[in-house]
């Protein structure tokens, strides 16, 4: 079912038309003068972070038990920059990312889940670039530079 | 009686940490950045002479796993990454009085989002 569109006007001047689609799903309410808000209601909101915080540790789950060797990769992954990493990395990346994901569900603040999944994708840039430095990059005595 | 010299030089800003270039290499990218892309260069030179532990949004944020640390004169130095934009970063590991530019970056990755 296609999400619900307002405006924050309409919203604020006729709740009681846009109240019965928030029992239905979210509802988009579009703003002249910034981002977009959605409006949910608890038990929505409350269900979605179930079936989240569910699917991590399923994940996790399911990680910790399999013996079996990694499945050969049949796609891209939603993560583009992931595959920069190393196998090793890979996982820690996801481990952390599912940690910080079911704390956000719990507590409501994603600002941890955002501040991991930037670091992590700044990790694999980084990674890259070392890998494209030539033999040498690294030797060398410290010179002082100074402000442009 | 001379005129006395009225040139206003530029002030600077107030700096608690030396910058660094880990070697020559490093110091000729940064150059190269400098040449490109000026203002960028400034901006976060200002920002690592002064606060080098505070991040900017997702622009410069420290690095995990093996990127987390960088051994330098026997420490091991905490990490972190400057994005100037898409196509360029600037990698440096923070000491006690210092800032080591340990890489500059001009390129991107086809996986690179």
């Amino acid at each position: 079912m296609p999400v619900a569109e307002r405006t924050l006007t309409e919203f604020l001047q006729h709740s009681g038309r846009v109240l019965p689609e928030v029992e239905r799903g979210e509802v988009v309410l579009r703003r002249r003068d910034g981002d977009s808000l959605v409006l949910i209601s608890q038990s929505h909101w409350e269900a979605l972070a179930k079936s989240f915080t569910a699917v991590a540790e399923a994940a996790r789950d399911l990680e910790s038990r399999c013996q079996c060797p990694p499945a050969p990769r049949t796609g891209e992954f939603a993560l583009s920059w992931l595959s920069l990493l190393s196998e090793q990395e890979q996982r820690e990346c996801l481990r952390e990312l599912s940690q910080a994901l079911v704390a956000a569900l719990a507590d409501g603040k994603f600002e941890s889940l955002v501040n991991t999944l930037a670091q992590w994708r700044a990790t694999a840039l980084a990674t890259w670039d070392d890998a494209q430095k030539p033999t040498g990059y690294w030797e060398g005595a410290p010179l002082d530079v100074e402000r442009p | 009686m001379a005129r006395r010299d009225l040139t206003v030089e530029r002030p600077q800003p107030k700096t608690r940490y030396r910058v660094l270039a880990h070697n020559s290499h490093v110091l000729k990218d940064w150059q190269e950045l400098v040449r490109q892309r000026r203002q960028a260069a400034v901006d976060l030179w200002d920002h690592i002479a002064a606060t080098p532990t505070t991040p900017v949004g997702a622009r410069y944020l420290p690095l995990k796993g093996d990127q987390a640390h960088f051994h330098y004169e026997g420490q091991d130095l905490r990490q972190w990454q400057y994005e100037v934009d898409n196509r360029a970063r600037v990698k440096v590991a923070v000491g006690a009085s210092f800032v080591l530019i340990t890489s500059v970056s001009l390129g991107h990755p086809k996986a690179n989002e």
